[in-house]
């Protein structure tokens, strides 16, 4: 699969993909926190899953006793015990 | 804490959001930038901590979802305030304690004197008594940094510099004490020259002055070794004598010796980790005592310390706590090696030598010796030989003359300003 331009540009340039393909940015702190940023709003929340909506499609935390610490429009702090981070990917063309 | 604190400020209020799309709403309410501080769930729904002013604007979103909205929980100043309305007697305590507090502030509580030798301290303490600064006085009142500085270095002689430097309810007076130069020696005195130690003369330089002894002979302390009186003998004159300020260099080969008992065992103290705290709290100058248990360690180490609680911009705020830790150590006698003792011993007992010693002696030997007095104790001697100057200026007539010559018996003297 080519590469999109402005992932070759991001290449090229070293600029991080985040800012330029509107790639989400997921820093995970062990198995009790995990920040995301550049996403597009929350998706689903239950006891056991957290969905997040991003640039590259939904991005499901699993775990328990996971709720959202802080949330604001660019960025969200999720806490709890973590089991999996599962992409769901959508088609890109 | 601060982000608690500045959201309680702004004020929030808890909802219960109940529906199928309460993740929409959630997600609705921050396209809309609704300052949301966080989001859980309950039994019915998700709980969403959003800002007071961003609540009036939710109905939109929840209509749009198809959601329900309940508050749940309100926290805000206004309304914590109108909750504790009744509460008098704890606003009025309050206030009482604000205004101590407030009225303490603006006193001096602590008086702290660096840099001063022990013997200047009670001048110190009188003279800032002078000038107001005290415990207890209002800071207010005190005379500006000039005039303190001035007063503390007219009422104390051996301050070359002084400063009060106020830190909250702190005095901090940093002094500095005058450095004095050496006594200049003043060569129109008369003045004998007598050994400063036992010894025997092995060389003389006498630049003015009568020399009572020969290179070989053995003087003791004090004894004359050029006099300052001299003959001003002119041939068919009656005998005359002047006096002068007598200069020598007498280098004698000396012998200093220093003994001292030394333990062949040392203690060792082992701490168990048991510890016991005495806390002390103190408010403005007066020590409060918490309480605490008796302190039952056979043997224990002690160690003190001292926490001040420091207001930003403000400095010492007169309030401290002073620990006092015993830690419980288990005292036990390790055998020194007899090496290792006599080595510590002759390392000591040469250091004290050296503090009697003139300035330029050079060490020509010296040797060690040891004698057991019982099974723990030893008792180490060192003795060194030393090639040094002797000469010791002292006035006229409190020398012992050991020389042939006695002036006492001369009748007819007279100064060398005749």
């Amino acid at each position: 699969m080519g590469k999109k331009l402005s992932e070759r540009v991001a290449d090229a340039w070293g600029v991080p993909k985040d800012v330029i393909m509107d790639m989400p940015r997921i820093t995970v702190t062990g198995d009790r926190e995990i920040y995301i940023e550049n996403h597009r709003g929350i998706a689903g929340f239950d006891e056991n899953s957290i969905s997040v909506t991003s640039g590259i499609g939904r991005v499901t935390v699993y775990g328990n006793n996971l709720k959202i610490a802080a949330v604001r429009r660019e960025d969200i702090l999720i806490s709890g015990r973590f089991k999996k981070i599962e992409y769901e990917v959508k088609n890109v063309k | 804490m601060l982000n608690k604190f500045f959201k309680f400020l702004r004020g929030y209020v808890i909802i219960n959001v109940y529906g199928k799309n309460a993740p929409r709403f959630l997600s609705i309410c921050l396209r809309r930038g609704f300052r949301i501080y966080g989001a859980r769930l309950s039994d019915k729904g998700i709980l969403i901590e959003m800002d007071a002013r961003d609540f009036m604007r939710v109905r939109g979103a929840a209509k749009k979802c198809r959601v329900k909205v309940r508050i749940k929980e309100k926290h805000t100043v206004r309304r914590a305030a109108y909750a504790r309305r009744y509460r008098i007697p704890l606003l009025i305590a309050v206030s009482i304690c604000v205004v101590i507090a407030a009225q303490c502030a603006g006193r001096i509580w602590l008086i702290e004197i660096d840099g001063a030798d022990d013997k200047y301290i009670d001048s110190i303490t009188a003279t800032l008594d002078e000038i107001g600064v005290k415990r207890g006085s209002l800071k207010k009142n005190l005379p500006d940094g000039m005039t303190m500085k001035k007063k503390l270095l007219e009422g104390t002689d051996g301050l070359a510099w002084a400063w009060v430097y106020i830190d909250g309810v702190k005095a901090r007076v940093q002094v500095y004490e005058k450095i004095i130069p050496p006594s200049v020696v003043d060569k129109s005195e008369p003045c004998d020259i007598v050994a400063s130690c036992d010894g025997v003369v092995r060389g003389m330089t006498v630049k003015a002055g009568e020399e009572r002894v020969r290179e070989g002979d053995a003087v003791q302390t004090g004894d004359l070794l050029v006099a300052g009186t001299v003959s001003a003998y002119r041939e068919g004159d009656a005998e005359k004598y002047i006096l002068i300020h007598s200069i020598a260099e007498v280098r004698a080969y000396t012998t200093h010796t220093a003994s001292g008992e030394y333990k062949l065992t040392r203690e060792v103290r082992t701490p168990t980790g048991r510890r016991k705290r005495w806390r002390v709290l103190e408010l403005f100058g007066k020590a409060l005592s918490l309480p605490h248990g008796n302190v039952t360690y056979e043997n224990y180490d002690r160690t003190e310390n001292r926490f001040e609680l420091n207001i930003p911009f403000f400095g010492y705020s007169g309030v401290a706590l002073n620990t006092v830790e015993f830690d419980e150590v288990n005292v036990t006698t390790e055998q020194i090696p007899l090496e290792t003792v006599i080595e510590n011993a002759k390392n000591e007992l040469e250091e004290k030598i050296a503090k009697e010693l003139t300035p330029g002696a050079q060490l020509d030997d010296k040797s060690v010796e040891y004698e057991q007095t019982d099974n723990e104790t030893i008792k180490v001697t060192v003795r060194m030989n030393f090639t040094e100057n002797i000469a010791a200026s002292v006035p006229i007539g409190v020398a012992e003359d050991k020389g042939e010559k006695n002036i006492d018996d001369k009748t007819d003297r007279s100064t060398a300003g005749d």
